[in-house]
């Protein structure tokens, strides 16, 4: 036997360039790594070294000024799938779909998607179904608590509420505006963690506590709001109105003691509103052109600068003439005659309004309507509030015509709470306050308590002493009858505005207008506030018709609830 | 019977332990201290206990190392007329671990013999060699014949199909890439080895669509595209590959890179162990365990070279390729390069079936140099 190395020695050379080969590749990934991607790849080992969670902080109770609960947190479940560690996505899609709502063929669907990792299945589970899912025991399937939020009242008060949405985060009112308040701060868990995502008892790791959420109590009394939905829902439903809102103010304080708007919602199912228009609160947002009630306004600036008393008359015809020929027009072109400015109020005239504008001047007009906060937020501590429009003589939009038009109320556009706020003043002897919902904020520590919070005298108290009689006067005589409150003393005037169109101009025809009411009472020590705005109502467009009755009601429950005594008891026999 | 008795009275008169190689000897030891350290660190470090898995390992390499030495004593000529019971019992360990092994993470491997797990894959490497030697050096020039060639392949095939199945797929390959380099190294015709190189790329794409199973098509794709299951299998390579980032020119030290500490890298004892050796040693380590594999590899190359027979020659091709192919490929697999199998980095990764196949099989080529000059002593 020789050696046949010849042949050998030839084909080891073959084996020493496939060493050679595989040695300098792996030696090139290993450079690769540890010399040129060493920091990246460093910087991506510390992102898995530490792990943060956020640990969900119970959101507070909202109370109504009793301590009845409109929001609260009830222990729910959101269930999830590890799609791959599904074992049997026939059998699993077959078990879930009678506990947690869903068809079997959805469900399976959902867990043979490709490409995907992870589904969230449902959410909001209740304690039991959850724990029947979690007696299953199917392999792939999570569970993780999600707190539900519930508002155990439904849609009472649903726009002052508003709701928290998928992320557990206050969308629309009281749960948006004080979303940092009620919701608490998140805890949060930074960790040393291994590979399963545990957070490493001993190792390095920061933990932040959640902060729950205080507990709010509102202003608004549940009784109120009762008195003032259920007046708002007949009058809507008696004059096939599109929507409305009532409001009643504490005038003193500038306390919401309800507020509430048609069309509405129930925050428990806001999933299932198509149309998320209700959503918002137009006692804040929807801004309108108020008509006649906007006189109240230019009465006191008129009363209060001294360009005229409660007998000042004036003989203004039908209409108002303007420089350029423009004819503005009492309502259904009446002619009242000689009217003082009481009767101005009684007859709702618009020729007497633009009197008194005319003697009040443009300036001193626009600066009085500003004063009572028309043209801005009144800084209610509701969200997405507007301001209204006033276009003042600076503005490019002003005219004579705007002005004229102004004193009675069309061309300026105002919201519900502005209004309600401007007449609180005349009711509590001149002073604007800022209205507010959240009378207390509790949280562990302390209890922090709303002061009321006047913004600025408007009027001297005499203009408002004025004014007040003067409106008693027009109900006692005018509205006599019609939405008086027999045996009390009550401030209102009326309102039928025209909606603006789009096109120019004023709508016409079947519910075309707004019909409101705005008041206070009893005059001898005003407790409330009431604005009734009826939008659209379509039998009939007056606002002593349409929103009247829905007035006179909420007053006569008021005054029964909290127990207040008629100023003339001897009319309560002889009124009608 | 009267070979065995020959045989046996050979090595008497030859072995000349002068011929013995320490510097293989040598890079296998540094190879397994350098995995002893390697095992203590991935375990967490800490004080060695006995059933600490450096400690178990230290064992296997104890045990491990007489067998090298009572091999190398044994004169190489008598394992070749032991090749076809080794060969028969190679495939019945196969069998029986089809028919009684245990189910580990979906493979079945193993047998369970007590307190211990016994992998007779691992022995079959060497089993085969020792088998294809034999088969190759009794053909002699009869190997040009196509019948041989085919029938070298179908005695490799047999048993890497029992292991196939099990599945082993990176076993599997080792055989392969035993047979080709041992056919290589045999009095066959070149065509033949190159007509089954220019097959490969149409047997490759065949087994690809019609032989693999899906998972396992996905398994090749992940490990070279581990972002195609970040939480899944490819999770581990992202983490291997971070590990070995993180070691830099230097490593992290003796505690290893974050990763391991905590156990963001998986199977670091074992497959991913080169990961967590270049997190501990960073690049100058790396560079030092090549170098000291090219070096192992270099010397029983030699061997290959200086083989009085061919039957010594196909023995050390055969050793050689193991050795050589299942470190790369580990190695390859940390790095992204080569498709993650259960194959272990050889004399590193904790398992005293691994080792004692690689100390056997070292054994053997030892024995190839240590009683290769008796035909010179007898002439001379």
């Amino acid at each position: 036997m020789h050696r046949p190395g010849g042949t050998s020695s030839r084909r080891i050379y073959l084996l020493y360039a496939c060493f050679v080969l595989f040695a300098g590749a792996v030696g090139y990934r290993v450079f690769s790594f540890q010399v040129m991607q060493g920091p990246a790849l460093a910087q991506r080992a510390e992102e898995f070294r530490y792990r943060e969670d956020l640990v969900p902080a119970h959101r507070g109770d909202i109370l109504d000024a009793r301590g009845r609960v409109l929001a609260t947190d009830v222990p729910a479940d959101r269930i999830s799938a590890i799609i791959q560690e599904v074992e049997d996505p026939r059998k699993t899609a077959q078990l879930l779909a009678p506990l947690i709502g869903r068809s079997e063929d959805d469900i399976f669907a959902a867990l043979t998607q490709p490409d995907k990792e992870w589904v969230v299945l449902q959410r909001r589970l209740s304690s039991e179904a959850s724990q029947r899912i979690r007696e299953l025991n199917l392999p792939g399937i999570v569970l993780a608590p999600e707190p539900r939020r519930v508002y155990p009242m439904g849609s009472f008060a649903a726009q002052v509420i508003g709701f928290v949405n998928w992320e557990y985060a206050g969308a629309y009112g009281i749960e948006a505006a004080y979303d940092d308040v009620v919701g608490g701060v998140p805890g949060q868990l930074i960790g040393e963690r291994d590979a399963a995502g545990n957070v490493i008892a001993l190792g390095q790791s920061v933990w932040n506590p959640p902060r729950d959420g205080a507990t709010l109590v509102l202003t608004i009394d549940s009784a109120v709001q009762r008195i003032a939905e259920q007046a708002l829902r007949e009058a809507v439903e008696e004059q096939e109105a599109a929507g409305g809102t009532i409001i009643v103010q504490d005038p003193k304080t500038g306390a919401i003691l309800a507020m509430a708007s048609l069309p509405s919602f129930d925050p428990n199912h806001f999933e299932d509103v198509e149309d998320p228009g209700p959503f918002g609160n137009p006692a804040v947002s929807a801004g309108y052109e108020p008509g006649s009630t906007f006189k109240i306004i230019t009465m006191a600036l008129g009363l209060d600068a001294g360009v005229v008393t409660p007998g000042t008359t004036v003989d203004g015809g039908a209409y108002r003439e303007l420089p350029d020929g423009t004819r503005i027009y009492n309502a259904l072109h009446q002619e009242f005659g000689i009217e003082t400015m009481t009767e101005v109020l009684a007859h709702s005239s618009n020729v007497g309004a633009m009197f008194v504008a005319d003697r009040l001047g443009a300036e001193a007009f626009y600066e009085g309507v500003r004063r009572f906060g028309f043209g801005e937020p009144t800084g209610v501590d509701l969200p997405a509030e507007s301001g209204g429009i006033v276009h003042a003589p600076d503005s490019p939009l002003w005219s004579l015509t705007t002005f004229y038009t102004n004193a009675f109320g069309q061309g300026v556009t105002v919201t519900p709470i502005q209004l309600v706020n401007a007449v609180s003043a005349i009711a509590n002897g001149g002073t604007l306050m800022r209205p507010y919902v959240v009378q207390e904020i509790r949280d562990d520590e302390k209890t922090t308590v709303t002061h009321p919070e006047p913004v600025r005298r408007v009027v001297r108290p005499e203009t408002a002493k004025q004014l007040t009689d003067m409106l008693v006067q027009v109900m006692e005589t005018e509205y006599r009858g019609k939405f008086d409150i027999p045996g009390y003393r009550v401030a209102a005037k009326t309102g039928t505005a025209e909606i603006p169109s789009p096109a120019g101009g004023y709508e016409t025809g079947d519910g075309s207008t707004i019909a409101s009411v705005v008041g206070f009472g009893p005059v001898e020590d005003p407790q409330f506030t009431v604005l009734v705005k009826i939008d659209r109502p379509k039998k009939s467009p007056w606002g002593e018709r349409a929103a009247g009755p829905a007035f006179r009601k909420v007053f006569q429950e008021l005054f029964l609830l909290y127990g207040i005594p008629p100023s003339q008891p001897a009319e309560l026999d002889g009124g009608s | 019977m009267g070979t065995v008795v020959t045989s046996l009275q050979t090595h008497r008169r030859a072995a000349s332990w002068a011929a013995f190689d320490p510097y293989m000897a040598i890079t296998t030891l540094v190879l397994i201290g350098f995995g002893l350290v390697a095992i203590w660190s991935a375990e967490g470090g800490g004080a060695l206990r006995l059933d600490s898995l450096a400690v178990r390992q230290f064992i296997y390499a104890l045990i491990g190392l007489p067998l090298l030495i009572g091999l190398s004593w044994v004169d190489y000529r008598y394992i070749k007329s032991m090749a076809w019971p080794i060969y028969g019992l190679t495939l019945a360990l196969l069998i029986l671990v089809m028919l009684v092994g245990t189910n580990i993470g979906g493979s079945v491997r193993w047998i369970e013999l007590g307190p211990i797990t016994v992998q007779p894959s691992e022995p079959a490497k060497l089993g085969v060699i020792v088998a294809l030697a034999a088969f190759i050096a009794n053909r002699g020039e009869e190997m040009s014949r196509l019948k041989n060639f085919v029938l070298s392949g179908l005695l490799v095939a047999l048993p890497a199909l029992l292991v196939y199945q099990q599945p082993d797929l990176g076993t599997a390959g080792v055989f392969a890439a035993i047979w080709l380099a041992m056919v290589l190294f045999s009095p066959t015709r070149l065509l033949y080895v190159a007509g089954v190189l220019l097959a490969s790329p149409v047997v490759a794409l065949f087994a690809w669509k019609y032989v693999l199973h899906d998972y396992m098509r996905e398994r090749l794709l992940i490990s070279f595209e581990p972002e195609r299951d970040y939480f899944g299998a490819g999770f581990n390579i992202i983490q291997a590959q971070i590990t070995i980032g993180t070691g830099g020119w230097y490593g992290n030290g003796l505690a290893g890179s974050m990763q391991s500490q905590l156990d963001l890298l998986r199977v670091r004892t074992t497959d991913f162990i080169f990961a967590h050796a270049m997190g501990m040693f960073g690049f100058i380590g790396g560079v030092a365990l090549i170098v000291t594999y090219l070096i192992l590899l270099w010397r029983t190359s030699h061997v290959v070279t200086v083989a009085p027979d061919l039957f010594g020659r196909l023995l050390a091709v055969g050793v050689t390729v193991m050795i050589f192919f299942q470190a790369f490929v580990n190695m390859g697999m940390n790095v992204g390069i080569m498709p993650v199998t259960g194959l272990p980095l050889p004399f590193i990764s904790l398992g005293g079936s691994s080792l004692w196949t690689l100390l056997a099989s070292l054994g053997v080529l030892q024995s190839v140099l240590i009683h290769r000059r008796r035909i010179g002593f007898k002439l001379g």
